[in-house]
């Protein structure tokens, strides 16, 4: 299948900008400028069907017409702070093809009416945001960031901002509070950032793979791209898989694509036979084996077998893994990422990660298994950002597909495995 | 007004303004909908998710305390999912919390206990191994910290954001692991720290003075009024066995809404300091001896009458203080008028006539630009500093600060007009000229006279004069034109002395000419109004009624007796007087001018005879011939009346110690002794307070039909009458100056100082600063002084010895020193009357 949006990478120099341009890169922008008001944009992108690919799915273009009509300044802040244990997609893409990116951001800023956009991105990722700086750099060089954009008349200023390294960073609240300087926790919505986000101004927040699908659309026509995919999940979508298979990487595929397809025919197959799948990253709920041959990766067939797309983050578990210590590890990633604002999570991932703890180390009771899903119910929809649910996804699945297994670490004090 | 929304909740029709939260919704109906994060006074937070509630067609619960009302909304607020959510956040704090109750500070008013109590699990399933963090460490010498019961609620970081505007708390770590510290190194000292006392909603914030002094149910709590200041902040003082415990916030909206500072917090331990008098010390032998009440009664009587008898009337004089009650202070003039016989009476720090009480507080809160005019409402008023910080911080109210030191409101971007000490009415003739002259004045009749009187203050001649750039003068005039709600403010040592008529006038036409409300005066003693309204001066009558025959007629048939038609002497006349010799007896309740006044210490000396009332032995108790043991505010009925004018109950808290006598008892007392019935116009067994309130209702204009009845416990505004408002000529007269002391004395209070009372109050005292001179890096590299050197201040009077402390908050050409920090009067390098002390610093 021909790639679009990995089609730079492994390209020789791909980062650079002379090779972007050479391989046909900023030809979309200079089509918006020229051929689009910033409404027929929003319209084009919303007519194309892309949601928003950070992990909730939302229509990006009807975010995007949720900006209060003429109040400015706006801005617009990529999302680069890819935390989901699992995910890797957006790090090629800003490592590969950081110009692809930039010019995703440039469009919709042009759309969106911004003339200050911002890139989040995680303070471990230091080599794509040095990759990013220098592109950055590169771009205003050229013209294509700055004042009067390609002569459009059109400017835009791009900063780079590292964060400081924390989940819930990547949360859209607590990563416009901590681009202000200040703590990186979640803020009370409303109001929603599209109203008052940034120093308390109309702020679009996308994901990486968001924006950099954007040009595509600009270059090909939302016909085009809704050509990808199914009716409710149109385009294209990356894919990183990992685990239990013997080619992990990131794939693009149409989503629909059948779940099988990618294990077998992109990751070239399990490594060990599959013993569970956590289909989105590891807040989606795992899933059993026997689902895997008729799903397909899409928003809504996964939602209906009881899990999430998410950040289309694929992690095959193999046979041989003891599912607790697995669910003891996560609930460890969560407890250590929770920021303390709100009670249930603070407390509630606290005491999750000891009860998986006492179990894993053979100190488990079994009212402990009732006990942590009434605990996960206690945090379920009360947690004040998602964080908290995020925690939860391992734990319920994993008890209600390996009961059995977490009984005979209880009984046995020891593993299954 | 508000469109009003109706909703149901738990099956009950609520209607409330649009815009009301669900929370006080279901307040409004007497809902309990518990919250730990949510304080009214601060913006919502939704962290601590104890109030979720079940809202119709609304996806999952809802916070109460953020979501606002909509016409027909269906909320349940004990529902099964919304009940079992309570226990769970409750369970989820009680896994780590230390359940340390039986020691803790807060047991008993703690809303986690409450909570626990109502809603919460009543077994543990928690078997791990709680979390430890620092237990009962000092967050600063007030306040202790506990780790392990703090909830991260982070109300005292968002009231130190949103109201003290001290950011000196945060968040620190993560997750689990958060807590709530000072910035490393950084101390805790805002002066509004123990607010967060009361506002946590647990035991995590505790004071280092009440700190196991007390269990919360064993607290008798008596409504009272602050006597530290004159904002007169409603407090309620907790008592067990007769001692004072703690003084928390008492909520009053038109007052200090429930805040307060921490001097009026935490500095009344004084009342239990073994050095308070508790019986009566008459003179013997040269030296303080313990006597009877009798006895010193009787001597006193017998003195005063000799003396009465033998010089006449004129050669006695009593002085009282802004620090007593109205009641005390309305018996003490009538005791001196009516017993003594003359009109000899007055005060310490008399606000000059002409000086008006502040506008109500809610004017100053909702102000839009605030010109605070010689005066530091951080160290003279501090609730009032809290409400301009968070106008200021919040709603971006202008704050122009006119002062010869930088005073910490003008952080707010001023402007700060630095003038030079003695041009204050240049500078504000400058401010009418320039609104003049860029017609930006509201008032527009008889501008024309006005134009004509500061014709001569144009802005650049104005900055030769005052130091004030002409630029800064101009933004000033634009910002005080351009608010919709200016309030002036000025200390009180603005309008005295010689120019202070003057300074008054002008900022009289400069309120009139931008449309404001009449300049208040920042009244520094807790019943600095009060005393006057009850006429303890020599020119008043209570009620402030001038010494006319027709007055004096009226008040002698009320009082049954022959009032003295001659004119009486000020305190500064008096103490000439006793330097004299023509004045030979004082009565001096509660004020210290062998320490305040600049010649009250040999004026004292040479009196032949002094009777002093007090709590401890001041310097000038210590030169008394008869001292008289009295009672502190808190072991007294009474009232004050703030810098607002509003009167205010103080209730008796404690039963006062040993042979100790409330003020007015103590008048009345020695009238009896003396063969006068002074205490009410009834007779009187015991010292009525409220029998005098009454007596004053009557005598008093301003105070008619005031009773303690209607008093209540929020108090009443009285409005004693100000002049016509017009313009009128303010001449600026150049003070003199002098080549042998160039630099110009400023002073001041300071919140924590060496004052009888703070310096008695055992923990706060340690807070009090070093004496210290501080001066000007340009003045201090002249002199070659530098930072912390031992430096001589002296005028042509006299010299004090102090530390330097450079720094540019005071303007070239001054230095300050703080009042009441050092064991020397400050004052007394002035000279009475004098516009500027002019003094020389040297290196010692």
């Amino acid at each position: 299948m021909e790639k679009f949006l990995l089609r730079n990478v492994g390209v020789p120099n791909s980062h650079e900008i002379d090779v972007y341009i050479g391989r046909g890169g900023y030809q979309a922008l200079a089509k918006a400028l020229k051929e689009f008001e910033p409404q027929e944009l929003v319209n084009l992108v919303r007519e194309s069907g892309l949601r928003g690919r950070g992990g909730a799915g939302f229509p990006a273009g009807v975010k995007w017409s949720f900006l209060p009509k003429g109040v400015y300044p706006r801005y617009l802040v990529c999302n680069a702070d890819e935390g989901e244990p699992g995910t890797f997609k957006d790090r090629v893409l800003i490592e590969h093809d950081p110009h692809g990116l930039i010019e995703g951001i440039i469009i919709s800023s042009y759309a969106c009416e911004v003339e200050h956009a911002f890139i989040y991105i995680r303070g471990e990722y230091v080599f794509g945001a040095k990759r990013l700086e220098k592109a950055v750099a590169q771009a205003y060089e050229r013209g294509y960031l700055g004042r009067n954009i390609l002569g459009s008349g059109y400017d835009l200023e791009l900063t780079v901002h590292r964060g400081a390294g924390s989940y819930v960073c990547g949360e859209e609240t607590g990563l416009l509070t901590s681009l202000e300087g200040d703590r990186g926790h979640p803020k009370l919505k409303p109001p929603f950032p599209a109203s008052q986000g940034l120093y308390r101004k109309p702020t679009i927040i996308n994901n990486v793979e968001t924006l950099f699908n954007v040009p595509f659309i600009v270059e090909h026509g939302a016909e085009w791209y809704k050509g990808f995919g199914t009716e409710r999940s149109p385009g294209l979508k990356l894919f990183c898989i990992s685990g239990h298979v013997n080619k992990p990487g990131v794939y693009e595929l149409p989503l629909g694509t059948p779940m099988m397809t990618l294990i077998n025919d992109y990751a070239g197959g399990p490594s060990k036979p599959i013993k569970t799948v956590i289909p989105g990253g590891s807040s989606t709920p795992m899933l059993p084996p026997d689902v895997l041959e008729t799903l397909t990766l899409d928003y809504e067939a996964l939602a209906a077998a009881g899990s999430m797309l998410g950040s289309g983050a694929v992690i095959v578990v193999g046979e041989g893994t003891c599912i607790v210590r697995l669910v003891e590890r996560l609930a460890e990633f969560y407890r250590h990422e929770s920021c303390g604002k709100c009670i249930p999570c603070r407390e509630g991932t606290d005491w999750l990660y000891k009860i998986m703890h006492r179990i894993e180390h053979g100190q488990g009771r079994e009212e402990d298994i009732d006990l942590l899903l009434d605990i996960c119910d206690n945090i379920s929809g009360k947690s004040f950002c998602p964080l908290g649910d995020a925690a939860l996804g391992p734990i319920t699945s994993s008890i209600k597909h390996f009961r059995d297994e977490y009984l005979y670490h209880i009984r046995e004090r020891r593993c299954m495995v | 007004m508000e469109p009003l929304v109706t909703l149901t909740i738990d099956d009950r029709e609520v209607t409330v303004p649009a815009g009301t939260t669900v929370l006080n919704a279901a307040k409004s109906v007497g809902i309990e909908i518990p919250t730990l994060c949510y304080y009214e006074k601060l913006a919502p937070f939704g962290g601590c998710r104890i109030c979720l509630v079940e809202i119709e067609k609304m996806r999952g619960l809802q916070t109460a305390c953020t979501t606002v009302v909509r016409p027909d909304m269906v909320v349940r607020t004990a529902s099964p999912e919304v009940l079992k959510t309570r226990k769970a956040i409750l369970e989820f704090l009680l896994t780590n919390h230390p359940l340390d109750c039986p020691v803790c500070d807060k047991g008993g008013e703690c809303d986690l206990q409450d909570f626990v109590f109502k809603w919460g699990p009543t077994e543990s399933r928690y078997i791990e191994e709680k979390r430890h963090k620092r237990k009962a460490y000092a967050l600063s010498p007030l306040i202790v910290k506990d780790e392990e019961r703090c909830v991260l609620c982070r109300r005292c970081v968002r009231y130190l954001e949103e109201w003290a505007d001290d950011l000196q708390l945060d968040y620190f770590e993560r997750g689990r692991l958060t807590r709530v510290d000072t910035f490393p190194g950084q101390p805790f000292d805002s002066v509004f720290s123990g607010n967060t006392i009361d506002i946590c909603p647990v035991g995590a914030l505790t004071s280092r003075v009440f700190r196991f002094r007390a269990r919360s149910w064993e607290l008798e709590k008596v409504p009272s009024v602050c006597a530290y200041c004159g904002v007169g902040c409603n407090i309620t003082l907790d008592v067990k066995t007769n001692k004072l415990r703690r003084i928390s916030g008492r909520e009053n909206p038109a007052v200090n809404d429930g805040w307060l500072c921490d001097k009026g917090r935490f500095a009344h331990q004084y009342i239990d300091s073994p050095e308070r008098i508790t019986r009566p010390l008459v003179r013997k032998d040269g030296e303080l001896r313990p006597a009877s009440w009798d006895e010193a009664l009787n001597l006193v009587s017998q003195r005063l009458r000799e003396i009465v008898r033998e010089s006449g009337p004129r050669s006695v004089g009593g002085v009282g203080s802004a620090t007593v009650t109205n009641e005390a202070a309305y018996l003490f003039q009538k005791f001196v008028r009516t017993v003594l016989g003359t009109n000899n009476v007055d005060h310490l720090g008399r606000l000059p006539d002409g000086a008006r009480p502040l506008p109500s507080m809610t004017e100053v809160r909702e102000a839009d630009a605030i010109l605070l005019f010689g005066a530091d409402t951080l160290e003279e008023a501090p609730v009032i500093e809290l409400f301009i910080r968070r106008a200021a911080n919040l709603k971006g109210t202008k704050v122009i600060v006119a002062n010869p030191r930088r005073i910490n409101l003008t952080r707010y971007g001023g402007p700060w007009l630095a003038y030079r000490p003695g041009t204050e009415v240049a500078l504000l003739n400058g401010l009418a000229h320039v609104i003049l002259a860029e017609g930006l004045h509201k008032e527009g009749r008889r501008v024309a006279e006005l134009k004509e009187w500061v014709k001569d203050y144009p802005p650049d001649k104005v900055e030769e004069i005052t130091a004030v750039p002409a630029e800064t003068l101009r933004e000033a005039a634009r910002v005080l034109t351009e608010a919709q709600k200016a309030v002036l403010i000025y200390g009180p040592d603005t309008v005295r002395g010689p120019n202070g008529q003057a300074c008054l006038t002008a900022l009289n036409n400069l309120a009139l000419l931008i449309g404001a409300h009449e300049p208040g005066c920042l009244a520094q003693e807790p019943n600095s109004w009060g005393v006057l309204d009850m006429g303890l001066a020599p020119h008043l009558y209570p009620g402030r009624q001038r010494l006319d025959d027709k007055v004096r007629e009226r008040l002698g048939k009320r009082w049954k007796a022959q009032l003295p038609s001659e004119a009486g002497l000020g305190l500064d006349e008096m103490l000439k007087a006793a330097l004299d010799g023509e004045l030979e007896a004082l009565y001096i309740m509660a004020a210290n001018p062998a320490m305040d006044h600049p010649i009250g210490d040999e004026a004292l000396e040479k009196l032949k005879f002094l009777v002093v009332q007090d709590l401890f032995l001041t310097e000038t108790a210590q030169l008394a011939d008869v001292v008289l043991p009295a009672a502190s505010f808190a072991e007294a009925d009474g009232t004050f009346t703030n810098m607002a004018g509003r009167v205010q109950r103080l209730h008796q808290a404690l039963r006062p110690l040993a042979e100790v006598k409330p003020h007015g008892q103590i008048i009345v007392d020695l009238a009896r002794v003396m063969g006068q019935e002074i205490g009410a116009t009834m007779p009187l067994e015991h010292y009525s307070p409220q029998a005098v309130m009454e007596e004053i209702a009557r005598v008093a204009a301003p105070y008619e039909g005031l009773s303690y009845g209607s008093l209540g416990d929020d108090g009443i505004p009285v409005t004693t009458e100000g002049g016509t408002r017009r313009f009128a000529q303010a001449d600026f007269r150049p003070p003199a100056t002098d080549a042998a002391y160039p630099l110009a004395l400023v002073t001041g209070r300071l919140l924590y100082d060496r004052s009888p009372l703070f310096a008695r109050s055992e923990i706060m005292r340690q807070l009090v600063p070093e004496p210290f001179v501080e001066i000007n890096p340009a003045d201090a590299e002249t002199l070659r002084i530098a930072d912390q050197d031992a430096v001589t201040v002296s005028s042509a009077r006299d010299s004090l010895e102090l530390r330097a402390r450079v720094s540019d908050d005071i303007r070239p050409g001054c230095v300050f020193v703080p009042l009441h920090l050092n064991e020397m009067p400050v004052v007394a390098l002035s000279e009475a009357g004098a516009a500027v002390t002019w003094v020389k610093v040297t290196k010692r």
